[in-house]
């Protein structure tokens, strides 16, 4: 009966995780051939552990937001195209004022925080849009979401011409390229690093501040708010939870609109790493933040997730990247592979839901 | 003779389920070995684009 059992709750937990153990098997290759080809490790090293957290704070943040709709059984097309516009948007917020192309020839500087604010606020207004489509006309999420992935992309043509952009001022290709090190507080004339002399956190990248900062917010959110609780209700029966009091319009706006925040500054943080934007900017980011919320645990069917999950979803799908950068794979290759990484994923979670019924 | 219906009672409403539920449903009557199968099949293909793609690089 305990080998029954055993042998039962192995088999649920290799189920339940097979994606995170491919993946790790792959990065127990990908060192291994790196060392036997090269000679020497190149891919356990810090700088590039550094690489792959600054590559996942923005692509966690976007799967944050997309996990909200995701447990509430809806979905966000747009997520990546609105990241892109919100990259465009920051772009022309923050351009150098004696460059050349300068966008916006008439706006005044304006320090990254401000611009940051504001992008946030514009990519808001889309979200709001979002969820009222979707909560007062029904129109089902996958085609609400199409819809303004479409109209995004569209306006994000029209206000930068189809052109690349470009000449960032430093301040904002600093959000990206900084660590803590880089932290000044001035007093009049004097300067200070306050974390310059730690050696610990001297090192770490701003990037992981905003991923760590939105992480223990969406975390504190889900489990320890009325929001939170009303979220997995709906996901989890929504005409229960309306009997039971809960306004799930007022609850479905809310969520969209924090989706289209968290594609703000994710895109403005991509924008920043880039040094660039362009309407190509973002795409395909939906897929990758529904992918990596499903290997992480957040059913496509609602009511589950949590934002542990959702961080080792874009762990393993971003290890997959690097992994395959490392073996030398031709990048159309590694398509291939992200898209059958999505397929185990879905199927992986189908088998969790024929398996309970 | 009576003909042999699924009990509507069993099976949850179409009109309350999201698109993905109703595509999990489609699949409520393949036996779970297939579906291991098929994930089975997903890995292997995963295993050959990489083999591939590192020969052919």
């Amino acid at each position: 009966m305990d080998k029954k059992l055993n042998a039962k709750s192995v088999t649920k937990a290799l189920s339940n995780n097979a994606i995170i153990i491919l993946i790790f098997l792959l990065a127990v290759f990908t060192a291994f051939w790196t060392w036997w080809s090269q000679g020497k490790n190149t891919f356990l090293t810090i700088d590039n552990f550094s690489n792959l957290v600054v590559n996942m704070s923005p692509r966690f943040i976007i799967a944050c937001g997309v996990s909200g709709c995701l447990i509430t059984k809806g979905t966000d097309l747009s997520a990546g195209r609105q990241a892109g516009l919100a990259a465009c948007l920051s772009a022309m917020l923050l351009q150098e004022l004696g460059y050349s192309a300068r966008m916006l020839t008439w706006l005044p500087d304006i320090p990254w925080p401000v611009a940051m604010l504001i992008v946030m606020a514009i990519m808001a207004v889309f979200g709001a849009v979002n969820g009222c489509v979707i909560a007062f006309l029904k129109v089902p999420p996958f085609i609400a979401t199409l819809g303004m992935q479409t109209i995004v992309y569209g306006l994000c043509s029209i206000i930068t011409g189809n052109q690349p952009m470009g000449g960032y001022k430093d301040s904002y290709r600093g959000v990206a390229s900084g660590r803590l090190k880089d932290f000044t507080i001035k007093f009049g004339s004097n300067e200070l690093k306050p974390f310059d002399p730690i050696p610990g956190l001297r090192e770490i990248p701003y990037l992981l501040i905003f991923a760590v900062i939105v992480g223990v917010f969406f975390w504190f959110l889900y489990n320890k708010t009325r929001h939170g609780k009303y979220m997995y209700a709906i996901g989890g029966n929504e005409s229960a939870a309306q009997v039971a009091g809960v306004n799930v319009a007022a609850t479905l706006i809310r969520i969209y609109i924090l989706a289209a925040v968290m594609y703000g500054l994710g895109g403005f943080l991509v924008g920043a790493k880039a040094g660039g934007a362009s309407t190509a900017t973002g795409f395909g980011y939906e897929l990758e933040a529904i992918a990596a919320c499903t290997i992480g645990g957040v059913s496509a069917n609602g009511g589950v997730g949590r934002v542990s999950g959702i961080l080792v979803g874009v762990l393993v799908f971003e290890a997959l990247k690097i992994c395959l950068q490392f073996l030398g794979v031709d990048p159309a290759y590694t398509f291939v592979a992200q898209g059958l990484v999505i397929i185990i994923a879905v199927a992986l979670d189908l088998r969790k839901y024929l398996a309970k019924k | 003779m009576e003909e042999n219906r699924p009990d509507g009672r069993e099976r949850p409403d179409k009109s309350q389920l999201n698109a993905f539920e109703n595509l999990y449903e489609n699949f409520r009557r393949v036996p779970l070995k297939y579906l291991d199968l098929f994930i089975g099949l997903c890995v292997a293909a995963l295993v050959i684009v990489i083999a591939v793609g590192i020969l052919n690089r």
